[in-house]
């Protein structure tokens, strides 16, 4: 599902950028009861800005984990990242595996107050692949549906796989049989909206200003660069009912340690800099302290449709070139996993026996030398782009700009662009930049949602260029195949091939460091974006 | 007032004279940096990272390894660089439209001073971060499509010319203030008139007659002004639209290390205390150049 911003989860960077200056911002907060009198059942947590609010559009873990809690779908993912229902209560797969039959609940509203019926599933679906919509994920998430892909070439107006029976009864067709095919329904992207709510935009003030979703909660008030207020949404059918009154989101930034420690948030991921004090045994943090391997992989990409990465000696030279496993233990301070591959720890189908490409300087400028470029000085500028606004790169990366000035003796540019520009140029084809720095984070625990979405030819989110005809071979096998030991070895030998091409430098697998007051209960930090709020109460 | 006794006034008056010597200081540091250096400001060491003070490193290394004494050294150019070019481009142009309205007056006087009035009306910090939030980018962009500036984006060089760029063009009106209201009182001298009764032209009074006569205000401002550009830069880095790594900057030190404060506080208050420093430098010697420019208002 989602691009993730690699640092977001132990740097914080984008969320401390906001505190030059806006330590202002606090002053009315001073006014926070202290933690003697009754606490109102309000949850206080860090945001950050998304870069949309429109589920149809999301591509970015940040917008997401807002809009799974706004809004819903048929199917979901519960802490234990099983697939659940959420608006379907049941359904049948034909023998063929083709045609899912959905059973809906009758007792499901809108946030104002209308029935959702299986009518609102097929306008939505078709909703998200209007071209007009212009959704980037669409094709990834909802190609499977016949019908879909004409609609988004605007071949045709109804997406012919989607049909009810009745208004809780819901048919869906797909091309083949796909094992996954039920997990991506959990993606945003195949969320239900309300038809009168989408078409009421205003100008400056979108849609999405006053959304109407099913969600346990209801956005009340956005404000960019402030906050962003969530309130329970008392319409809600699903268990549990949402128990927190209000969740105010802090977006204006601020030093979250110092915001925590006062009683402003009630829990807050841990920056680098904060990592050593709240590691220690003997700090009272400590204990309220939770470490959560994600699901998520960061990655320096080397774009195959961008010279002189159309090379596989150039990008291999430049993997090579980078100590990889170094950086991680020093400059990210051993808080996250070393990624040698693209699979992440814990998701089906990872092989711990992968080995990564090696750190050999010696073999990098070799590689060059025997390149199509032939030597250093043939090749064009490097530049590199990161997402967010000037000041300090990310550690890691100022890191392996020395490392590849030093070893290969290329000097690589840095470009920063901001991050809703950034997703939205990565989204292009052929993307235009030679290297990015960017994360994937899961969607669903299958391993389909890395390698056939981010490395299949065909696939809209391979951003990298990558085509090698024998992994989209195997990416089809796999699709298909329903024998799950067979699918995890297809997807094992897939991994290899592409780790050999070097299209992605993978740098670490992220941890998420988060602090939780103890008044706090039921708040789970899971390793991937799920809807969470509705489990968490305060004690008074 | 000559030179000689410029300096003797320096040299009594004890803070000035400090000034004088850290300025001096600052630009030789600045010129012979990568003498003065013991490493290269990019150059990282991971087996070395987060060292305190020793003598391989007199302030220690950064979270990259890298040695924070030749950084501020390197930093020390960064400055002195920016403050020579920014006042050297600011200054002939406060000079020239100060000197034109003050001996022209009527419309052109207007025009001139009310834009200075116009850069006057902002809050000075937020008019340079404005400016440079939103002309950086378009400097950057014209740079890049344009052949013979390409090379200035690809050595790195193209924030300062956006950082100079910004202060220069707000620098300036300051100047034309101080050079117009010299004008002004200098003009209706005596030997101004007899000067053009001798039948000297415009030109003759202005460049010899008059421009001479406010040579000493223009370097105590001078003098006073390089801190404030100083701290500019220091500002606009630490923002993030200013000098931006790799190339030292000690407002992007700060920035880059300022989240570490609780555990290596070395990393924030060394760059600090150096911007302090110069900036009170600066302003002593200003001080001190008025003092000894105006022997009669020494003793208030």
């Amino acid at each position: 599902m989602k691009n993730l911003r690699i640092l977001s989860f132990v740097l914080l960077l984008g969320l401390v950028l906001g505190a030059c200056g806006g330590t202002e911002n606090t002053e009315p907060s001073e006014f926070t009861p202290p933690a003697s009198s009754q606490r109102p059942p309000v949850l206080h947590l860090l945001g950050a800005y998304p870069p949309t609010r429109d589920p149809h559009l999301a591509t970015d873990a940040t917008s997401a984990s807002y809009i799974v809690e706004i809004y819903s779908g048929l199917v979901t993912i519960d802490p234990d990242l099983n697939i659940v229902p959420d608006i379907a209560t049941s359904w049948d797969i034909s023998d063929d595996g083709t045609v899912y039959t959905f059973h809906l609940r009758d007792d499901v509203l809108f946030h104002n107050g209308k029935p959702v019926t299986a009518e609102d599933f097929k306008w939505s679906i078709e909703r998200a692949c209007a071209p007009e919509t212009t959704s980037p994920v669409a094709d990834t998430y909802l190609g499977d549906i016949l019908g879909c892909r004409e609609k988004l070439r605007g071949e045709t107006f109804n997406v012919s796989g989607v049909s009810w029976s009745d208004d809780y009864t819901l048919e869906i067709a797909i091309d083949a049989p796909r094992h996954y095919f039920l997990a991506k329904l959990t993606y945003p992207t195949a969320f239900v909206l309300d038809r009168d709510n989408v078409g009421q935009d205003r100008p400056n003030h979108p849609w999405t200003d006053n959304p109407v979703g099913t969600g346990p909660f209801r956005l009340n008030r956005y404000t960019q660069g402030e906050e962003l207020i969530l309130v329970r949404n008392t319409y809600y059918y699903g268990d549990p009912m949402p128990q927190v009154e209000r969740v105010e989101f802090m977006i204006s930034g601020g030093s979250p340690m110092i915001l925590y420690e006062t009683d402003m948030l009630d829990s807050t991921p841990v920056g680098l800099q904060d990592l050593d004090r709240v590691t220690d045994s003997n700090d009272p943090l400590n204990a309220e302290l939770e470490i959560v391997p994600q699901l998520s992989t960061g990655y320096i990409a080397l774009n195959a449709d961008q010279p002189p990465f159309d090379d596989p000696n150039i990008r291999l030279a430049f993997i090579m070139a980078v100590d990889r496993e170094k950086i991680v233990q020093v400059v990210l301070q051993g808080a996250v996993q070393y990624a040698p591959g693209v699979l992440p720890p814990g998701m089906p189908g990872y092989d711990p026996n992968v080995q990564g490409i090696p750190y050999d300087p010696e073999r990098a400028r070799q590689l060059i030398a025997e390149s199509s470029y032939g030597s250093v000085e043939n090749l064009p500028d490097v530049i590199i782009n990161v997402s967010g606004g000037g000041g300090a790169p990310p550690g890691a990366v100022e890191a392996m700009l020395e490392m590849w000035r030093n070893n290969l003796g290329i000097e690589v540019l840095l470009q920063q662009t901001e991050y809703s520009v950034f997703l939205v140029d990565v989204s292009q084809r052929p993307n235009p930049y030679q290297m990015f720095s960017l994360g994937w984070i899961a969607d669903y625990p299958d391993p389909q949602d890395f390698l056939e979405i981010l490395f299949h030819s065909e696939s809209l989110d391979n951003k990298v260029g990558y085509n090698n005809p024998e992994v989209d071979r195997l990416l089809n096998e796999a699709a298909v195949e329903n024998d799950l030991e067979r699918r995890v070895e297809l997807y094992r030998q897939v991994e290899r091939l592409i780790i050999e091409d070097g299209v992605w430098l993978t740098t670490s697998h992220g941890k998420n460091y988060t602090l939780t007051k103890p008044w706090v209960t039921g708040l789970v930090n899971p390793p991937m974006v799920i809807e969470r709020l509705k489990y968490v109460s305060i004690e008074p | 007032m000559n030179f000689k006794e410029v300096m003797k006034e320096l040299v009594r008056n004890r803070p000035a004279l400090f000034g004088l010597v850290i300025v001096t200081a600052l630009f030789l540091t600045g010129i012979f940096a990568p003498w003065l250096a013991p490493s290269h400001y990019r150059e990282q060491n991971l087996d070395g990272v987060n060292l305190s003070i020793s003598w391989e490193h007199p302030l220690g290394t950064d979270r990259l390894g890298r040695d924070i004494f030749s950084r501020i050294i390197w930093g020390a150019r960064t400055a002195s660089f920016v403050v020579v070019i920014t006042l050297a481009l600011g200054t002939p142009m406060g000079i020239i439209f100060g000197a034109v309205a003050g001996s022209f007056g009527g419309v052109i006087d207007t025009v001139i001073m009310r834009i200075a009035d116009i850069l006057f009306a902002f809050p000075g910090m937020l008019l340079i971060f404005f400016l440079a939030a939103t002309l950086g980018p378009r400097i950057d962009a014209l740079a890049r499509s344009t052949e013979f500036l390409d090379p200035l984006v690809k050595g790195g060089y193209i924030d300062y010319v956006v950082v100079i760029a910004t202060l220069a063009l707000i620098g300036w009106a300051g100047m034309a203030r101080l050079v117009r209201s010299q004008f002004l009182s200098i003009k209706e001298r005596d030997y101004i008139d007899a000067a053009r009764g001798l039948g000297a032209s415009n030109l003759r009074v202005i460049f010899q007659h008059i421009l001479p006569n406010t040579l000493s205000p223009i370097i105590v401002a001078l003098s006073m002004g390089a801190g404030g550009v100083i701290l500019s830069e220091a500002f606009l880095s630490f923002l993030g639209i200013g000098i931006r790594p790799p190339n030292p900057s000690w407002g992007a030190m700060i920035f880059a290390n300022y989240q570490f404060w609780r555990t290596q506080p070395m990393l924030v208050w060394v760059p600090g205390l150096v911007i302090g420093i110069i900036i009170l430098a600066f302003n002593f010697l200003g001080d001190g150049l008025n003092r000894a420019f105006n022997p009669f208002s020494k003793r208030r």
